[in-house]
């Protein structure tokens, strides 16, 4: 079972999310920080990460900065989840390495399909 | 002391004048030299100080006591008009390109004659004050070779005296090579200029050299030196009978004008300024100069009186003080001093002159119709020189024949009583516009020849070529026309020459201008005098000049004078500034023909330049309205003017007020900006947790009655953040933008308080929190004026906050109410974990929480406090927060007590009910 982590300090957010990834056959894990989050992907190496930016202690671009900069973490699939969405927010995703950047509120139909997507690329 | 030596050591100060002169001729004015500008022209105005103060101060002070002083008194008066009246001068000199007296007094007048007269009068007037400092010279060196002994017997020596006739030559030369080389006269003599401010610094120093040396040395100080004297001695110094008021009156008023209006001054103060601003050093440094080289004149005298008595002549004190105590060095640098004092006076005085004698009398001659094409630039330097020649010889064969017969002080007084004739002249000049010509011409030649019979007839007696009995019985046995008592006045003679000279002088002057108008050129050119600093920036087209000119004859003349090159460059200027000198009907503009003639005045003159325009011209008279109308639009262009620097000057300030209104509009636009992008991302994440369930509960059949439940409590708590949200935004914004008006009441905080308490119980005991209040109870009548339902808002605000940040597990609110100092102090107090000292302000901005990347995500919507602060604000109070980290904070309310119903309001509320 292909593991996701969540990243978002909003519990409903995780909650809508942990829900539709249950039933979409991962398994998730869910952080409400950026330091949370690097915990659990050290631990866990999951195949791909959702991540809100704007959170306290490290924010999401801070983790993914750090996810794809490292040689043994960087085939992990980054998604972003934001409320940022200026042009130069979503660039910076994209810059630092992110596989998807989408803006808050977004489809979770849309989002499911992209996360089925980008796991299954991984196993080619 | 051989004189070979004194005369080597002269002749190398002059070489080292010589030198420092062309030196600095040569090199273009750096921003070194232009840092030392003000110092050198500060320093040449001592050009004042001659051999006559070098030697004769002290001549003068031995025999008459303190009336030595006037004459440097008179200066230093003059140094506070300086800005008033020299400034004027100078800005008309420029203005007009001036270089001389006669030039700006004839210029001024309109007159040839004028110009004629005063540059005659002038030199006459100045020769023998130039053949003193020959006479100086001479005696200082004869004096330092025989030790004084052969004193009396100079006529004797013709080699001694034709090292004065040498000495002329070489004084003659320098200006000649130096001075005069160029074509242009105005303001250029850099070289010059530093020679004479050289000049000063040696005299002053070799003067105080001597004066310390026979203070301290050949006494013990001033105290030792004046307990010697004895009274005969002092007399002088104690009693004024010897000189009385009238005459100290006469010897200030002539030191007066003699510092602005002799011709070295004049050259010196105004053709030589490079800056107006100059004068404000000069006006202290050139006051301070003189009380240095005063010091010591009196000790000097005393201690010559003291030491050498009657044996030696008392001129020569300065010099034989230190000769005969066996101090021949010194005596040397004594006799350098007053070398410097002498040639320094002689080469600006000469210079002066031979300008005026050059560009106002022997130029003029040859500018004249028929002879106008040969007036070459090389002509004028050749006039000039021929001048300085024929002035050096004058001074030589004045001081051959009379100045060896009088004292240094007398005849350079005499001078003085010439150069203030042109005092009315002058003046009517700077401020009064009806002066004129008549005026100025009668005036000066009643002057001139009182002058010349009062005080220069006396010396003719002397030296024997007039009988003595001229000043017994007057002239022809007619006593009341003896020359030292016309009409029978018994006084002082120089005062009595003066008194009668500018009497008659002052008098005509008024009488001539008054019974003759003045012709339109004349009324045009003292408007421009007399208001000068209204013309400062456009002169040519301001002075009026009708008549016809071929252009071809103009610029042919201009290119003699100034040169090919220059000539074009000129012209060309010209039209780039102004356009084709040219007009429509082939006929040269007026402002052309002005331009032209101003440039000429700075080689030939004022008045030569005048003559040749008007030979080359078919001039029209001039009549009087169209000068008044001239004036009249100029005056309306002053006007017009200050206008519009006053409209530029508001322009400006509207313009800064513009910018800065910008700046702040900016400002709030960016506030505005962040406020905006900061609600909607406030938005985003209650609309993104909607939409999710939504998506879900649409997508998914399978999802469980709970679950079901749930996601929908869900959707419904997302949507009250929202609404609240958007309620607490556009409640800021009214109370912001003050769109809402609050009411105005009596209302009791203690109660509202209570009210909110009440209501907010339930949930407080829902979370088990522990509410303490501390209320004193006679604060529940305590009123306030304001608005209950904000204030119940803002209460309720307090309490919601400090139950979301309470501690966990002894959750604790406390709330109290006091008065202190005429405000209510409501404070609401919880024990979580408090907020850092640096957020401490920082958390009543508006989404401060959810900018905080610190903390945990907020549970309000972060505009709750700021809501407050306003709230407070405009009841006339202010919240504030006092947290320890760690340790809760406390939020204190103060809002003002409400002690008296104003009468306004009793009013309202009255017509309300």
């Amino acid at each position: 079972m292909k593991k996701i982590l969540i990243v978002d300090d909003e519990p409903n957010i995780l909650i809508s999310l942990e829900f539709l990834l249950t039933k979409g056959g991962f398994q998730v894990f869910v952080a409400r920080d950026g330091q949370e989050a690097l915990d659990i992907i050290k631990a866990e190496l999951p195949t791909l990460v959702i991540l809100d930016v704007m959170m306290p202690n490290v924010d999401g671009y801070e983790v993914c900065q750090y996810v794809k900069q490292d040689l043994s973490l960087n085939h992990i699939k980054v998604v972003f989840l934001s409320a940022k969405t200026k042009e130069e927010d979503i660039e910076k995703g994209y810059a630092l390495g992110a596989d998807l950047y989408l803006t808050k509120p977004f489809s979770t139909r849309n989002l499911m399909k992209e996360i089925k997507t980008l796991t299954e690329q991984q196993e080619h | 002391m051989t004189g070979t030596l004194v005369i080597l050591m002269a002749l190398a100060y002059l070489a080292f004048l010589f030198s420092l002169a062309y030196v600095i001729d040569r090199k273009p004015p750096g921003a070194t030299f232009k840092k030392w500008a003000v110092w050198i022209y500060a320093l040449a105005l001592p050009v004042y100080c001659t051999a006559w103060t070098f030697y004769g101060s002290v001549g003068k002070a031995a025999v008459d006591g303190w009336s030595f002083l006037t004459i440097y008194l008179g200066p230093v008066i003059m140094m506070p008009l300086l800005w008033l009246v020299v400034r004027k001068i100078i800005r008309i000199c420029k203005v007009q390109n001036l270089n001389t007296l006669p030039d700006f007094i004839s210029s001024r007048y309109n007159s040839v004659t004028l110009s004629v007269i005063s540059s005659v009068f002038m030199v006459v007037g100045i020769i023998p004050y130039i053949s003193i400092q020959l006479k100086a010279i001479k005696q200082s060196f004869e004096f330092l070779v025989t030790k004084g002994e052969v004193a009396e017997t100079t006529s004797a020596s013709l080699v001694l005296t034709d090292s004065a006739l040498y000495l002329s030559i070489i004084l003659g030369l320098f200006i000649i090579l130096f001075v005069f080389r160029s074509v242009e006269t105005t303001g250029q003599h850099r070289g010059l200029m530093a020679a004479i401010a050289m000049d000063s610094v040696v005299k002053l120093l070799a003067f105080m050299a001597v004066g310390i040396f026979v203070t301290y040395f050949l006494f013990d100080g001033f105290a030792d030196l004046f307990s010697k004297a004895d009274e005969q001695l002092l007399l002088p110094f104690v009693d004024m009978t010897g000189i009385g008021g009238l005459d100290w009156f006469f010897l200030l008023l002539l030191s007066m004008s003699a510092i602005v209006l002799l011709p070295r001054q004049f050259q010196v103060m105004v053709a030589e300024n490079t800056d107006e601003n100059h004068l404000k050093k000069a006006a202290w440094v050139f006051p301070a100069y003189l009380l240095l080289i005063n010091l010591f004149v009196v000790p000097v005298a005393l201690g010559g009186q003291l030491l050498l008595g009657g044996s030696i002549d008392p001129d020569s004190y300065v010099l034989a003080l230190p000769l005969l105590f066996d101090k021949p060095m010194l005596a040397l640098i004594t006799f350098l001093g007053g070398f410097s004092a002498a040639t320094g006076m002689i080469i600006v005085s000469v210079t002066s002159l031979s300008l005026m004698l050059s560009n106002n009398v022997i130029l003029p001659i040859i500018a004249r119709k028929g002879l106008q094409s040969s007036l070459r630039s090389g002509v004028a330097v050749r006039a000039r020189q021929i001048a300085v020649v024929i002035i050096m010889l004058f001074a030589f064969f004045y001081y051959s024949y009379i100045a060896d017969l009088f004292p240094l002080v007398s005849i350079g007084l005499i001078s003085f009583a010439a150069i203030i004739q042109f005092a009315p002249s002058v003046l009517g000049a700077l401020f009064w516009k009806d002066a004129n010509r008549q005026g100025a011409i009668w005036g000066l030649v009643a002057g001139f020849g009182i002058w010349f019979y009062t005080l220069v007839i006396p010396t003719m007696v002397v030296v024997g070529w007039l009988p003595e009995s001229v000043l017994v019985d007057g002239p022809f046995g007619i006593s009341w026309l003896n020359p030292q008592a016309l009409f029978g006045l018994q006084m002082e003679p120089l005062s009595h020459g003066a008194f009668w000279s500018l009497l008659f002088n002052v008098l005509l002057f008024l009488a001539g201008s008054l019974s003759r108008a003045q012709s339109a050129k004349e009324r045009n050119m003292a408007e421009l005098y007399a208001g000068i600093y209204n013309y400062a920036t456009m002169r040519d087209e301001k002075i009026l000049w009708k008549g016809e000119m071929v252009f071809n004859d103009l610029v042919q003349v201009s290119r003699n004078l100034l040169g090919e090159k220059r000539s074009k460059e000129t012209v060309s200027h010209y039209i780039k500034q102004f356009g084709k000198p040219v007009n429509g009907h082939g006929q040269v503009d007026a402002r052309f023909v002005n331009y032209t003639q101003r440039l000429l005045s700075g080689v030939v003159g004022s008045t030569s330049a005048r003559v040749l325009i008007s030979s080359l011209a078919k001039e029209e008279e001039i009549e009087l309205k169209e000068v008044v109308k001239l004036l009249k639009e100029t005056s309306e262009t002053s006007k017009l003017n200050s206008q519009l620097r006053l409209q530029s000057l508001e322009l400006k300030r509207k313009t800064e007020e513009l910018l800065s209104a910008n700046d702040r509009l900016k400002d709030i636009d960016k506030e505005k900006d962040d406020f905006i992008s900061t609600v909607t991302h406030e938005l985003r994440t209650p609309l993104t947790a909607i939409k999710a369930f939504v998506e879900i509960l649409q997508d998914h059949a399978d999802v469980s009655p709970e679950e079901q439940h749930q996601f929908l409590q869900t959707i419904n708590d997302e949507i009250d953040r929202m609404s609240r949200l958007i309620d607490q935004v556009l409640d800021l914004e009214k109370l912001e933008s003050g769109v809402i008006t609050m009411a105005r009441e009596p209302v009791y905080p203690v109660q509202i308080m209570k009210t909110c308490l009440d209501g907010m119980r339930p949930m407080l005991e829902s979370k088990s929190i522990q509410l303490v209040t501390q209320v004193e109870e006679q604060l529940e009548a305590c009123e306030i004026m304001g608005d209950a339902d904000r204030l119940k808002q803002a209460f309720l605000n307090l309490i919601s906050n400090a139950a979301k940040y309470t501690l966990e597990g002894q959750p604790l609110i406390e709330v109290a109410i006091a008065a202190k100092e005429e405000m209510l102090e409501l404070s609401v107090t919880d024990n979580g974990k408090g907020i850092q000292p640096e957020n401490q302000e920082r958390i009543f901005e508006k989404f401060f929480q959810a900018r905080d990347q610190t903390r945990k995500k907020p549970k309000g919507t972060g505009l709750g406090l700021p809501i407050t602060r306003k709230i407070i604000e405009l009841h006339g109070g202010n919240i504030s927060v006092f947290s320890e980290w760690g340790n809760g904070a406390v939020f204190t309310i103060r809002i003002p007590i409400y002690a008296e119903v104003e009468p306004q309001e009793i009013l309202e509320k009255a017509e309300h009910e």
